[in-house]
């Protein structure tokens, strides 16, 4: 036997031949092809012990559950964000913003972890404990009181009348400044409205009771008030296939809601109180209008304060008249009116803007009028009264004392209503009159992003020498603070939400901390406090309260006991209060012709000049017709034509609203329609119009206001009115580089102008004149 | 007689048992190495005994592995679960107690377990369907596990990261449970007893 | 044909009725779908061939001009079609690796991501684009691992994947059955995007159980199913009054009436 290579491969074929009959190669198969599918990459998430938490979405006003997975070896963890089927208006439904909430929570990337402070050097943040960043702003706010400079601290929060903007009001006023905004929304201008003729601020609309609904220009189905609540109401009109209520929708572009309308009253862009009045004319020239309450209404007939609203309307607002203003047919407005008036459930409807921006009053005023005549206030289906929650303030009244004048103006002859907003603020203290401001505190929001016409209020923050940012988010206001605090996401923090615009039952909604994501975040009102003990003096003894859960809990002391009341998250009251609306107006009576508005121009101005005063509020009707509900044509049309288009806003659910910066899941479930080629806005137009102005589907363009300009691609719509061009709100973010949202689209708030409402003073933003050509 | 020739004669039968040592080394080594190469040995973080902790509790495996409200099965017992019973200072006197009750009972910290019969992410398995509708013993799959004195050493596929169990014992792929925890043993049970075997029964 | 038998034998059907009517577009239900059963977000996702969404909302028009112009939306789950006579599902039918089957017990599309080649042959056989490739693999970025579902499980690059009915949910509802000696009922078993819809437009169930909502809505005539001459013979149906949404739900010629023509 040679050892040749004969012998060799009979050796090396046996060891083959041996090799492949043990079990190495298949086994290693079998392994190799489980090693494909187990890449140790893909992630492998812990099973746990289920939970289910109930809070309630600020942003939204959605009553939800959070699932919580207590996994044995890595612990706590929130997985999923659902509805909650036990809340008594949104009964388990969700909407974008709801479902992805645990994006906002957990996404490193978008979260101020821990205090940053600015270094001055290098221009970037650098990490720093509570302690430093706390006595850096209480120094320099100390700093500030000692040299007589407090009123030049401004505030900038988000809502005035939760506890985080109770706790910031008090907190401002203690300290000596009149200077704090708040952001301002429809809840605010149906509170004026409501004012001025009948006298209750609490106002809501019984759309779950009512069958037939007029919209007038608010995007019923995509952000009015809390969205799942008003989809539960639809939901319930169109119950097992059965139609039994009907929705008119009125407006300039076929969007949703319009669509899902059972009648679209397309109109000329901003003509929706001509429209209401249109229709209230059609009422009483029918004689189908309410005469007991209405019909006794002050200011309804001629009287002593000259023509009254009946002859007003005929004189102004006949269908033709309304036809020639708006667009809509004649015999349409009649059609509309009588069926408005034969059901016995109807209400009409207005809110907010397609951007968010807060209606116009007198629009708001002409729906109000419209329901009265049709005689369903108080009534089921119909404009309602709400009754208070019964919130216990959280300790005596605090109020500004300085003889310091605001930089908004609010108060003065120039803005005698209207509300605290950032615009006016920005522009006052950017104008420098009377004072400039040293030291700016954003609290929770996103102002330099969201605010209108944000781009004013961005550089506004850019002047300040110091801007303190209390957020969760890197975002496009944090970064321009010196010091930034980390505060929580409703998810993680004390907290609580009113009721949603619009609601005809009182809601309250409670949030509570439910996981500790990260180590040093802690809650709004608890950075606030922290920050109030800390100067000490006049400041800590207008904020007793330790710790948010105790504010919170002396806030609820007349609901409940907060432990029980945070468990279950929500206060809903059962059933709208139906009734009278008992009218607290000067003549006790429902007021067409509104004294509460005529008493303040008096004020303002003597009996004089009124004529004066209202035109320096805006108004351009003369004679009592001024204080009456009527139609101002919008600033903004006047500016449109001869080659400018009117730029809108789309609404939709699938952008985020408010301060709350778009998700991942968001941005995903956009449509080409929206965002196309990764990064790119589309804009939509009527395709006659983009051929007006040679353009074409998918054609680059510039959007120009005076504000500011975006890129967007061209989307040919037909649902859209001619003349217009209409954007999506809440893209384009810029601050935070992460791989998401980093300059997805443009901002429409960085475009839209605003202008102060005739009357109310609010910004709005719903129409700018703008030009479009080819980038 | 050429050389080729003498060369052709001089081969005899013999030459063939090399065919015979290459086959029966490398099947060997085959059968040897395969476990060898592929396993990783991995230690538990200290000994256990089953059976000590059998004799103390009333209700057999269900004492600690128990279902949950909603019908999902706790598998390995957390911390919590163990406090029940132990107390922050040892009961007994071995090593091994102590090591828990110092580094992990007193310190709230789950013990690390490597757990035998883990199937992978894309697996279904309903106890409740197995141990309560259909009665089986927790022995049919897991054998004498809850008998045992000690942990056996725990086995990791370098691979795939399974445990070895999930193969079986027999490097052949031989067997059915408790020896070995693979798909097509489910299959088989399900069918012998004809519960469904579509592909989300125990896929997900 | 009644409903229970255009099916073949088998104890449920588990299918949908989606009122088109009703559905406002807010995308409500795609995200909670995403969020439920782990579809992560692509750095892209505006390039819609490969950006995966188990429930799609495709939003369509009547193309007429100004005023007259109207948008509805079609919420687009996996159709779990059966196929004439019980099998012939489309995607199933054409897989070659067994990664999806038929359970003709429940109904339900299998889609097995382990054993799945990733030859795509399914996505192309579905006539309804319910089915995605992972052309990449999911980033889970920064924290953004933390919420998944346990549940269910997230999948590699390379793979088909597409909705399931929420199966894992029937999964633990039959779970908690097994330990309390019920039965799984209709509310028991829901999917998640039939719970998030804030207009209640969806309503799923056992379409054989007569006593399921969804088994008697989806009786009406208004009722129909996408693309349904094609065969497929599948469970989500669709529900309008409007003609001209009717008609986009397939390829009818110009003087055939949608609900006239038979299907075969």
């Amino acid at each position: 036997m040679n050892w040749d290579r004969r012998a060799f491969v009979k050796f090396a074929v046996g060891a083959v031949v041996g090799l492949h009959a043990s079990p190495l190669v298949p086994k290693l198969m079998d392994d190799s092809a489980i090693w494909t599918q187990n890449w140790n990459w893909v992630p492998n998430p812990e099973d746990g012990a289920l939970a289910f938490a109930n809070t309630v979405n600020p942003a939204t006003g959605t009553g939800v559950k959070v699932r919580v997975i207590a996994g044995r070896l890595k612990g706590e963890r929130l997985i999923r964000v659902e509805g909650n089927p036990e809340h008594p208006t949104s009964k388990g439904g969700v909407v974008p913003a709801d479902a992805s909430a645990l994006q906002n929570l957990y996404y490193d990337d978008f979260r101020v972890k821990t205090p940053l402070i600015l270094d001055q050097r290098t221009g970037m943040h650098v990490e720093a404990s509570w302690e430093q960043a706390l006595d850096l702003v209480a120094g320099k706010l100390a700093e500030l009181h000692k040299a007589g400079q407090a009123h030049t601290v401004a505030a900038l929060g988000t809502e005035a009348k939760t506890l985080d903007g109770e706790l910031l009001s008090r907190f401002m006023a203690a300290y000596g400044s009149p200077n704090t905004s708040f952001n301002v929304s429809a809840s605010d201008t149906l509170a004026m409205a409501g004012w001025a003729m009948t006298g209750e601020e609490n106002l809501g609309f019984d759309l779950l009771g009512a069958n037939y609904v007029i919209s007038f220009g608010t995007p019923l189905l995509e952000g009015f008030g809390s969205p799942v609540a008003v989809r539960k109401a639809f939901a319930a009109w169109r119950k097992d296939f059965k139609r039994t209520g009907t929705l008119v929708q009125v407006e300039p572009r076929a969007s949703v809601t319009a669509s899902q309308a059972d009648q679209w009253l397309a109109v000329k862009p901003g003509t929706e109180a001509a429209v209401a009045l249109g229709l209230c004319q059609v009422l009483i020239q029918e004689g189908l209008y309410d005469r007991s309450i209405a019909g006794a209404a002050l200011g309804f007939e001629d009287g002593d304060k000259g023509l009254g609203f009946k002859t007003l309307l005929a004189k102004n607002y006949s269908p033709g008249q309304v036809a020639q203003i708006s667009g809509v047919p004649v015999e349409t407005l009649i059609t509309v009116a009588k069926a408005f008036a034969k059901e016995p459930k109807a209400v009409a409807v207005c809110g907010p803007g397609n951007g968010g921006e807060p209606g116009r009053l007198l629009d708001f005023m002409a729906v109000l009028a419209l329901n009265a005549l049709k005689g369903n206030l108080g009534k089921p289906g119909g404009l309602v009264a709400r009754q208070p929650l019964g919130l216990k303030p959280l300790g005596e009244a605090v109020a500004y004392r300085g003889d310091k004048p605001r930089l908004d103006g609010l108060g003065t002859a120039k803005r005698p209503l209207g509300a605290a907003d950032h615009l006016s603020l920005a522009k006052g203290a950017l104008a420098g009159a009377p004072y400039k401001v040293n030291l700016a505190l954003v609290a929770g929001g996103n102002p330099a992003f969201c605010a209108p016409q944000a781009g004013v209020v961005r550089d506004f923050l850019k002047s300040v020498p110091f801007v303190v940012a209390i957020t969760p988010y890197l975002d496009e206001s944090s970064s321009q603070a010196q010091v930034v605090l980390p505060c929580g996401t409703f998810l993680e923090s004390w907290g609580d939400s009113l009721t949603p615009y619009g609601a005809a039952q009182a809601e309250y909604g409670l949030h509570r901390p439910l996981i500790k994501a990260y180590e040093k975040v802690k809650s709004q009102g608890d950075v606030i406090l922290a920050l109030a003990a800390k100067l000490g003096g006049a400041v800590a003894q207008a904020l007793p309260h330790a710790t948010a859960e105790a504010a919170l809990k002396a806030r609820t002391a007349g609901l409940g006991e907060l432990a029980k009341l945070a468990k279950k998250s929500y206060v809903v009251q059962e059933k709208p209060v139906y009734g009278n609306l008992g009218f607290k107006t000067p003549s006790g009576k429902l007021e067409f012709f509104s004294m509460n508005l005529h008493n303040l121009a008096v004020k303002l101005s003597g009996e004089g000049g009124m004529a004066k005063v209202l035109k320096a509020m805006g108004v351009s009707a003369e004679g009592p017709a001024a204080l009456m509900p009527h139609y101002e044509p919008p600033a903004a049309l006047a500016k449109a034509g001869h080659g400018r288009l009117v730029l809108a806003a789309v609404a939709s659910l699938r952008t985020p609203k408010g301060d709350q910066p778009i998700t991942p899941y968001m941005l995903k479930v956009l449509d080409g329609d929206t965002l196309a080629n990764k990064d790119q806005m589309v804009v939509e137009m009527n395709p006659q119009t983009a051929h007006d102005l040679h353009l074409y589907e998918g054609d680059l363009v510039k959007v120009t206001s005076t504000a500011g300009s975006t890129e967007a691609r061209v989307h040919m719509f037909a649902g859209a009115a001619p003349g217009m061009v209409f954007m999506p709100v809440g893209l384009g973010h810029y601050a935070s580089q992460n791989a998401y949202t980093y300059r997805r689209g443009g901002n429409y708030n960085q475009v839209a102008e605003a202008t102060a409402d005739p009357l109310s003073g609010l910004p709005t933003w719903g129409l700018t004149p703008v030009a479009v050509s080819k980038a | 007689m050429t050389t080729h020739e003498q060369g052709q004669a001089k081969r005899s039968g013999a030459d063939w048992l090399l065919f015979v040592v290459g086959f029966v080394l490398f099947s060997a080594l085959g059968f040897w190495g395969t476990p060898a190469l592929l396993y990783a040995e991995k230690p538990q973080p200290f000994q256990f005994s089953h059976k000590v902790h059998m004799e103390q509790v009333s209700e057999g495996c269900k004492s600690c592995h128990s279902f949950r409200e909603d019908g999902s099965f706790t598998g390995i017992p957390s911390t919590d679960k163990c406090k029940e019973c132990h107390s922050d200072s040892p009961q007994g006197d071995t090593p091994q107690e102590k090591t828990f009750v110092e580094e992990y009972l007193n310190k709230g910290k789950p013990v690390d377990w490597q757990v035998y019969s883990k199937q992978p992410a894309c697996v279904f398995f309903s106890h409740a369907a197995h141990a309560e509708n259909a009665g089986l013993e927790c022995k049919k799959c897991h054998g004498d596990h809850g008998d045992s004195e000690k942990l056996r050493t725990y086995q990791q596929n370098r691979l795939t990261g399974y445990s070895r169990d999930i193969w079986g014992s027999s490097i052949l792929g031989m067997g059915d449970p408790p020896k070995r925890m693979k798909m097509d043993n489910c299959a088989d049970c399900h069918r012998a007893n004809g519960v469904r075997d579509a592909c989300f029964v125990c896929h997900k | 044909m009644s409903l229970a038998n255009r099916y073949s034998a088998g104890e449920h059907r588990f299918g949908m009725v989606i009122d088109i009517d009703k559905c406002t577009g807010c995308g409500g239900c795609t995200v909670a779908c995403m969020s439920e059963n782990n579809v992560g977000v692509l750095y892209d996702e505006t390039d819609k061939i490969r950006s995966i969404t188990w429930m799609r909302v495709y939003q369509v028009d009547n193309g007429k001009p100004f005023p007259e112009t109207q948008v509805a939306f079609f919420p687009r789950p996996c159709l779990h079609c059966e196929g004439s006579h019980g099998h012939h599902t489309p995607c199933v039918s054409v897989c070659p690796a067994t990664a999806t089957d038929y359970d003709p017990q429940t109904g339900i599309v299998s889609q097995i991501i382990t054993r799945c080649i990733g030859c795509r042959y399914c996505v192309g056989a579905c006539p309804y684009h319910a089915r995605y490739f992972n052309w990449f693999d999911t980033p889970w970025p920064a924290g953004l691992e933390r919420p998944l579902n346990p549940a269910v499980a997230p999948r590699m690059r390379g793979v088909v994947e597409k909705c399931t009915f929420c199966y894992h949910r029937y999964q633990r509802a039959k779970n908690k059955a097994f330990l309390g000696g019920g039965k799984v009922e209709e509310m028991d078993y829901q999917t998640a995007c039939t719970e998030a819809c804030p207009s209640g437009a969806i309503t799923f169930g056992d379409l054989k159980n007569p006593n399921h909502k969804v088994a008697q809505l989806a009786q009406s005539p208004e009722c129909f199913r996408l693309l349904e001459r094609l065969g497929t013979n599948n469970k989500v149906y669709y529900r309008t009054t409007r003609a001209w949404v009717r008609r986009l739900a397939d390829n009818y010629l110009k003087d055939e009436k949608p609900g006239q023509v038979a299907a075969s």
